[in-house]
């Protein structure tokens, strides 16, 4: 089999193809999110929201008597209603952020397993809950995915100036009179909004790995944050469409498939920046 | 991160009190759904009668058939439940702890077993009553530690569990079962001894009434497209071929990867396979998928226990439910 | 609820530019007092600015000068007391610009000088609009005037500390900012770079736009500014140096932790220590 067949065969099947279109859709926007939460530090809230939405999905299910569609649902509300909660509580602050969203996180995820576990006979979706299945999209998951993500990435767009100034300077924000409030809980919506949107490509657990690698990976290669927010959609969508591929022909699950190449990219980004780091220092010393 | 000195208590407060209902909620979904939660179907004991403790719902309907009411029976993997994600309940382990006979499926069913008759402590005598009959093996892999239980139940990798799919065997479990119920309790042998007299008698007239029905089906129809590869032991029995399954392993807890689905999918295609049939107990979504793809229909058949009451509640109605289904949608 | 819909009411999307009142002065504070959990941090604070005003705070840590700062840009609501800039609330205006102590900002933050000068125009677009033409002449024209034109495609990352804060005035001036609050703009600064920095309040006195700084150097308030206050959560002068920078005034400020050295006017030095006990610093 030449090259060519390798790229096409699968894409003669319709569930590859909906499979790729929904990695490469969530890929560009946990990434174009994803430096956000880079950028802000936020790489633990994401993974507590990712795993908070597992009692959400699992009481979904139990209510839906195991039907998929109503999931992303009952995933989107648990997602919003859980990053504005730590939102609230991080300004409240007795105790320490981190631990706020440390009891929060355990907690939901605890939550999550012991209503599945409540349900004797499907047990085989835990592991796609956490580990993703997005072999098993289906059309209209697919276009509920994309419409969500091109609103998302409007949204970020239509704000990015407001996003920015309040990322980068609060104080700056509130002196030119930005609805500082507004656009904090916005943007944790925003990324509620991207977690539920990515849950079924990667999985719960590996959600975390979409929001920051690819971000932190485009982090090395470039200090412009929108040339950042673009290769970093750039190495997702890649790792995504590469990881898929891998998949199909090594027989690896889908989801570690493509957080696994998503890493790798990071790798080579990482070693590449660390030769240029030696290469400047090397001629500034000769100079 | 979201360093602002805003004073905003009162909105927090409204943020709380969205939560606490929210997560009142859950506790409340989370209570009521686990009332569903361990065995049931525990007699209460009498003492004179043996205690059988059983792993599935099919052999505790061949016990019953065996053994009638002058044994007290109950199952510790309930209707619909799967086994790779059973954890006993206090109740069960009294059960076990309790029994005088424990009667299991073997072929590496019940990876649970082990620790619960060592965590338990049980005087029981423990039979696998698939003891003679052939097994079936299997590339696909069973998930879960290494298992190397006491001599009576190896669990070897790779062989498949599904045996009850072919009445024969059932035949061989019975044997063992009278055999096993007789030296547990001789004074009741003729008794025992009678009921599998006219068991196997039924279990002969099941099989020849398959054997009629899958006459029915065209000779190139004689072909099987499952979920999980569980229908080996019938398809050998009967003449059938299982061509391909959407997750091709013997237990749910398997992942399948995009070339096995496109295999299946190609092989759907050549075949001209009409139906895949599916477990009702398990999660349809990747068959459904696959079926939209091919444009066959999904039959749903029970496969990993009997069903609570109708249509399946003992094996005889279980084994036409799912012949019938079979030879329906094939024909 | 209700407080939510309020809060969120304040900060509504649409930019309410207040109109400025002809002839009120622009900066109008009266009875101006804040509490913390703490305690008082400001008390009874009152005066007016005229434009074009160049004004030095000074005060203990703790003092409330940020507090004060923050009162006047609209950033922070006061608990009793009226701020009128141009006869209005702060909230409505977007020509005050605040220029924080420096170590509140991500410095790896991935943006360029250019970059962070052109946040302050943000206001003067909306949803969906991107900086124009004209956007960057106004930028590069505050650069200009900051002495950091040659940097405006650098990193921030790569700035000292005197640059970072020339970049702040920068975007102050691209804000178009009619009154800058500025604090502690000298701190950690070499004699050069304080240099550079006054002479760019220079231009900016020239440009007719109203200052207030806070530092600790007594000695540069009181040369080179002619109007000084003096702050220890009460106002306790505002005025010409030699009025305000007396002993008895600044006994009261310090608390003790002076040492006067006699010798030419005015000249005086403050103890380090001094009120760390009680550092209060509200960002």
């Amino acid at each position: 089999m030449n090259i060519i067949d390798l790229l096409l065969t699968p894409l003669s099947y319709s569930f590859m193809v909906r499979g790729l279109t929904a990695a490469v859709l969530t890929g560009i926007v946990c990434a174009v999110i994803g430096v956000y939460v880079v950028v802000r530090g936020m790489a633990f809230f994401g993974d507590a929201l990712a795993h908070s939405i597992l009692p959400g999905v699992a009481v979904g299910y139990l209510l839906t008597d195991g039907a998929r569609e109503p999931l992303f649902w009952w995933g989107t509300g648990t997602a919003v209603v859980v990053s504005l909660v730590i939102g609230a509580v991080s300004k409240g602050a007795r105790i320490k952020q981190d631990t706020a969203i440390g009891i929060i996180f355990a907690g939901m995820f605890a939550l999550g397993i012991a209503i599945i576990s409540t349900v004797k006979s499907y047990t085989v979706d835990l592991t796609h809950f956490l580990f993703g299945d997005v072999l098993g999209v289906s059309g209209n998951q697919l276009i509920t995915i994309a419409i969500f993500s091109v609103l998302i990435l409007i949204l970020v767009i239509a704000f990015y100036k407001e996003f920015l100034v309040l990322t980068f300077d609060p104080t700056l924000a509130a002196t030119l009179r930005i609805p500082t409030r507004v656009f904090e809980y916005l943007l944790l919506v925003l990324i509620a909004l991207t977690v539920a949107v990515s849950f079924q490509t990667v999985g719960v657990a590996l959600m975390v790995a979409m929001l920051i690698t690819p971000a932190a990976a485009a982090y090395l290669l470039t200090k412009r944050l929108p040339i950042m927010m673009i290769l970093a959609a750039i190495i997702a969508s890649a790792s995504g469409v590469i990881g898929l591929y891998l998949s199909y022909y090594v027989n690896v699950a889908s989801g570690p498939a493509i957080v696994l190449v998503a890493t790798g990219f990071f790798v080579i980004a990482w070693g590449y920046s660390n030769l240029k780091k030696r290469k400047a220092i090397l001629e500034s010393a000769s100079a | 991160m979201l360093g602002l000195e805003f004073e905003g208590n009162l909105y927090m407060k409204g943020i709380w009190k969205g939560t606490f209902r929210f997560v009142l909620l859950f506790v409340v979904v989370l209570l009521s759904s686990a009332c569903g939660g361990p065995s049931e179907g525990y007699q209460s004991s009498d003492k004179d009668k043996i205690q059988v403790v059983v792993t599935t719902t099919f052999i505790a309907d061949v016990v019953t058939n065996i053994a009638g009411d002058k044994v007290d029976v109950s199952a510790l993997l309930t209707a619909g439940q799967n086994p790779h994600s059973y954890h006993p309940a206090p109740m069960d382990m009294v059960a076990v702890t309790e029994a005088d006979l424990i009667l299991a499926n073997g072929f590496g069913l019940e990876d649970f077993l082990e620790d619960l008759l060592s965590g338990t402590d049980t005087t029981a005598e423990v039979i696998v009553v698939s003891e003679g009959i052939k097994p079936l093996l299997m590339e696909g892999h069973i998930e879960g530690d290494d298992n190397s239980l006491e001599d009576s139940m190896e669990a070897v990798m790779g062989q498949d569990p599904h045996v009850w799919f072919d009445p024969n065997n059932i035949l061989i479990w019975s044997e063992n079962i009278t055999n096993a119920l007789a030296e547990e309790d001789p004074e009741n042998e003729v008794s025992y001894q009678a009921n599998f007299d006219t068991y196997q008698g039924q279990l002969l007239e099941l099989d020849v009434w398959i054997r009629e029905q899958i006459e029915k089906i065209p000779e190139n129809q004689r072909e099987l497209v499952t979920d999980h590869s569980t229908l080996g032991y019938f398809a050998q029995e009967y003449g059938l071929v299982q061509i391909g399954a959407v997750i091709p392993a013997l237990t749910t807890e398997a992942e399948t990867s995009g070339m096995e689905l496109a295999k299946l999918i190609d092989t759907i295609s050549e075949h001209q396979t009409k139906a895949i049939f599916i477990g009702v107990d398990f999660d349809p979504n990747l068959a459904q998928r696959v079926a939209e793809e091919t444009g066959v229909e999904l039959v749903p058949l029970y496969f990993g226990s009997l069903s609570d009451g109708e249509p399946a509640g003992t094996y005889f109605s279980f084994m036409r439910y799912n012949v019938s289904a079979i030879v329906e949608a094939l024909q | 609820m209700k407080n939510l819909i309020n809060s969120f009411r304040k900060q509504s999307f649409s930019r309410r530019y207040a109109p400025h009142v002809k002839n009120a002065p622009l900066l109008a504070m009266q009875d101006i007092t804040v509490h913390y959990e703490t305690g008082l941090v400001l008390d009874r604070i009152s005066f007016d600015l005229t434009p074009g005003a160049a004004v030095a705070v000074v005060g203990p840590n703790g003092a409330g000068k940020t507090t004060l700062f923050k009162v006047i840009a609209g950033v922070l609501d006061p608990g009793e007391g009226i701020v009128q800039v141009s006869g209005h609330e702060p909230g409505g205006h977007t020509c005050i610009a605040y220029v924080p102590q420096r170590s509140t900002v991500d410095w790896t933050f991935p943006a360029t000088v250019a970059d962070v000068v052109m946040m302050g125009r943000i206001n003067k677009m909306g949803p969906f609009l991107w900086p124009q033409k004209e956007d960057w002449s106004v930028v590069q024209r505050s650069l200009d005037l900051v002495n950091l034109a040659a940097y405006a495609k650098r990193q921030i990352s790569e700035l000292s500390g005197g640059q970072q804060q020339r970049m702040f005035i920068a975007r102050a001036l691209a804000q178009e900012a009619e009154l800058m609050l500025l604090d502690e703009p000298f701190n950690g600064l070499d004699i050069p770079a304080q240099e550079k920095i006054l002479e760019i309040l220079a231009t900016l006195k020239q440009q007719n736009v109203t200052v207030m700084i806070s530092m600790h150097d007594l000695r540069l308030a009181a040369e080179q500014f002619d109007r000084v206050m003096l702050l220890n959560k009460e106002l306790l002068g505002f005025g010409v140096p030699e009025e305000v920078f007396t002993r008895d005034l600044l006994l009261k400020a310090y608390q003790g932790h002076l040492h006067f050295v006699e010798g030419e006017f005015d000249t005086l030095a403050v103890g380090d220590d001094c009120c760390d006990g009680e550092h209060h610093e509200y960002h």
